[in-house]
């Protein structure tokens, strides 16, 4: 289960911009070898790709296109995360200024289901449960994400 | 139990620990996380670590060391120094203050 983690969690890093991982994917990969990879690991992993996405520093040099150029930058999207264009994927949906593709969302998928899977919990102590603060739910909150800023396909 | 980096506001924020844990010497991100959970009791999760780190970098108040192997370890720098003693008083007035009030409700 842990070797699993660890796999999809190094497969999560090609959601983040070719800038940061020209930088960082190399020490990220290192660090997830040492680090326990639990569900709330690939959720973190997932919301900093997509903050990662937004930040400026991390955008390609030809920056946006605006304007008369939408119809001109539909015809030429690329997948902002693994960036195939539209006409390598099977469907590409639009965002504010991203583009996500059918695989990409299958990978966050893949993420998601995992929290299904028995086996995926430790073993509950019914005694700390009790005094747990409640744990955030990877689930929702990722989906809330995709919902806040993927609003329409293309 | 370690908590959440967002239970506890800004005075949590990553990059403040960042900087505290750096405080003591050069350290790659591992040992960043494993200092931080000792000290804080805060679990910094690598997506957001290396959010903060990166942010940290631009800013100046952190730089790379030569990587050793694929762990690079990270410096404060003078600037980053001067932040985080910039930040500390006023993080210890709001414990301070946040003690005295708690005496003053047990009385």
């Amino acid at each position: 289960m842990n070797r699993r983690r660890l796999l999809l969690a190094w497969r999560l890093l090609r959601l983040y911009p070719p800038r940061w991982r020209d930088r960082y994917e190399l020490e990220v990969r290192a660090v997830l070898e040492d680090h326990p990879v639990r569900l709330i690991t690939l959720a973190d992993l997932i919301a900093g790709a997509i903050d990662a996405r937004f930040d400026p520093a991390y955008q390609p040099e030809e920056g946006f296109m605006s304007g008369s150029k939408r119809q001109d930058r539909r015809d030429h999207a690329h997948c902002s995360f693994c960036g195939k264009a539209k006409d390598q994927v099977r469907k590409l949906v639009a965002g504010p200024g991203v583009y996500i593709c059918d695989s990409c969302i299958e990978l966050c998928n893949e993420v998601l289901s995992a929290e299904d899977r028995p086996g995926d919990q430790p073993p509950a102590d019914a005694s700390q449960a009790s005094r747990r603060e409640p744990r955030p739910n990877p689930r929702s909150w990722v989906r809330n994400i995709f919902r806040s800023t993927v609003p329409d396909a293309i | 139990m370690p908590r959440r980096s967002s239970d506890l506001g800004r005075f949590s924020d990553p990059s403040l620990l960042i900087l505290a844990s750096l405080a003591s010497g050069p350290r790659h991100g591992y040992a960043m996380i494993l200092d931080i959970e000792e000290f804080s009791g805060t679990r910094l999760e690598p997506g957001t670590l290396y959010g903060a780190i990166g942010r940290l970098e631009r800013r100046g108040w952190i730089a790379p060391l030569q990587a050793q192997e694929r762990r690079r370890p990270y410096v404060l720098t003078p600037s980053g120094a001067a932040a985080l003693r910039e930040q500390l008083p006023a993080l210890q007035r709001v414990a301070s203050t946040g003690m005295e009030r708690l005496r003053a409700i047990r009385s």
